[in-house]
């Protein structure tokens, strides 16, 4: 069960945003996450492409609505599948942090 | 009028949303299309990458330059032998793939239809027949009977691997399960990447198909070392 670095960052954007998950709102959130570096909302489309196909999150389409040119929004959920792979993740990036920290004795600080 | 242009390049399958989003983030003219610009490319390739099976483009691309091959050795076999007669007849084959791959992607899944795999392979070689009449690319007697023979078996194996978006989707399944590239694609790819190699090397001129080949050989053994 393997996420890359901007796997992990969309589908903790979607986590983050519980039932307002959709394209403009992770990629907004995804920016933020990613600061200093710039994202496209084609790169963020890409990854949520590839995060379903893999079966770590769902996808439905919403009603339309006025602001978006009467165009529905199509809302993203993660799925148990993606939760354990995230929660993997965190675990992994957790331990790399903690062996940094410990070599170079960022911790005691 | 200009996201309707927009729209024209989204595949079907997220128009809706990605034509959305683009509108709600930008209220400007110039500023829709810049964003457009730089989304829609990326949206494409990723329709393409879900509605493409690796294997079944494969086996297409592998019945459809046999189709050629045959139709050459059979009519004309004089075309094989010269220097870049093996290369000529993957031209057709090419074209008609890539048109493949474009239809899978601009299928609407919202739309079924039983006529689909047949409408694709016709419209692949109706373009096949467009590059052909603008620019010969075999002989007419060759063209016509590959791609007669080749339409026949793309439609069989259509009917019998459907596009991506004609394919019952099981609830909570991932997608790439349904594909047959789970099965058996190490294999397929190393033969198709082989014979891509052996089709290049066979069109240089002789003087340089040794140093080529000795190249290739060298690349691929580095590439499976390191990989180890």
């Amino acid at each position: 069960m393997n996420v890359g670095q901007f796997e992990q960052l969309v589908l903790t954007a979607i986590l983050s945003l519980r039932d307002d998950a959709y394209g403009v709102s992770i990629h907004s959130k995804v920016a933020d996450l990613a600061k200093p570096k710039t994202v496209s909302l084609g790169a963020v489309y890409v990854t949520l492409d590839r995060l379903e196909d893999k079966g770590y999150l769902a996808s439905w389409l919403a009603d339309p609505t006025p602001e978006r040119g009467g165009r529905a929004k199509r809302f993203y959920r993660l799925e148990a599948l993606g939760e354990r792979a995230l929660r993997e993740s965190a675990v992994t990036a957790k331990r790399v942090w903690q062996e940094v920290g410990r070599v170079r004795g960022w911790l005691k600080s | 009028m200009i996201e309707k242009l927009v729209g024209i390049f989204i595949p079907p399958a997220c128009r809706e949303e990605v034509l959305g989003d683009l509108r709600e983030r930008n209220d400007d003219f110039q500023l829709f299309l810049y964003d457009a610009l730089r989304t829609v490319p990326l949206v494409i390739v990723s329709r393409i990458r879900r509605t493409t099976d690796s294997v079944v483009l494969l086996m297409e691309g592998f019945c459809c330059y046999v189709s050629y091959l045959t139709a050459a050795w059979v009519l004309s076999r004089p075309i094989i032998a010269k220097q870049e007669g093996l290369l000529r007849l993957a031209i057709p084959c090419a074209i008609a793939l890539v048109v493949l791959m474009l239809a899978d992607a601009y299928a609407n899944p919202r739309k079924k239809s039983l006529l689909r795999p047949v409408l694709a392979v016709a419209l692949a070689f109706a373009a096949v027949f467009a590059v052909h009449l603008a620019r010969p690319l075999l002989p007419g007697v060759i063209m016509a009977v590959g791609s007669g023979m080749s339409m026949l078996f793309l439609v069989v194996l259509r009917m019998l691997f459907p596009p991506m978006a004609d394919r019952p989707q099981q609830a909570q399944g991932p997608a790439f399960w349904q594909k047959q590239e789970i099965v058996a694609a190490g294999v397929l790819k190393v033969t198709a990447a082989l014979a891509g190699i052996l089709l290049i090397v066979l069109s240089v001129p002789d003087r340089l198909q040794g140093p080529l080949l000795g190249m290739l050989i060298a690349g691929g053994a580095i590439y499976w070392i390191t990989r180890r």
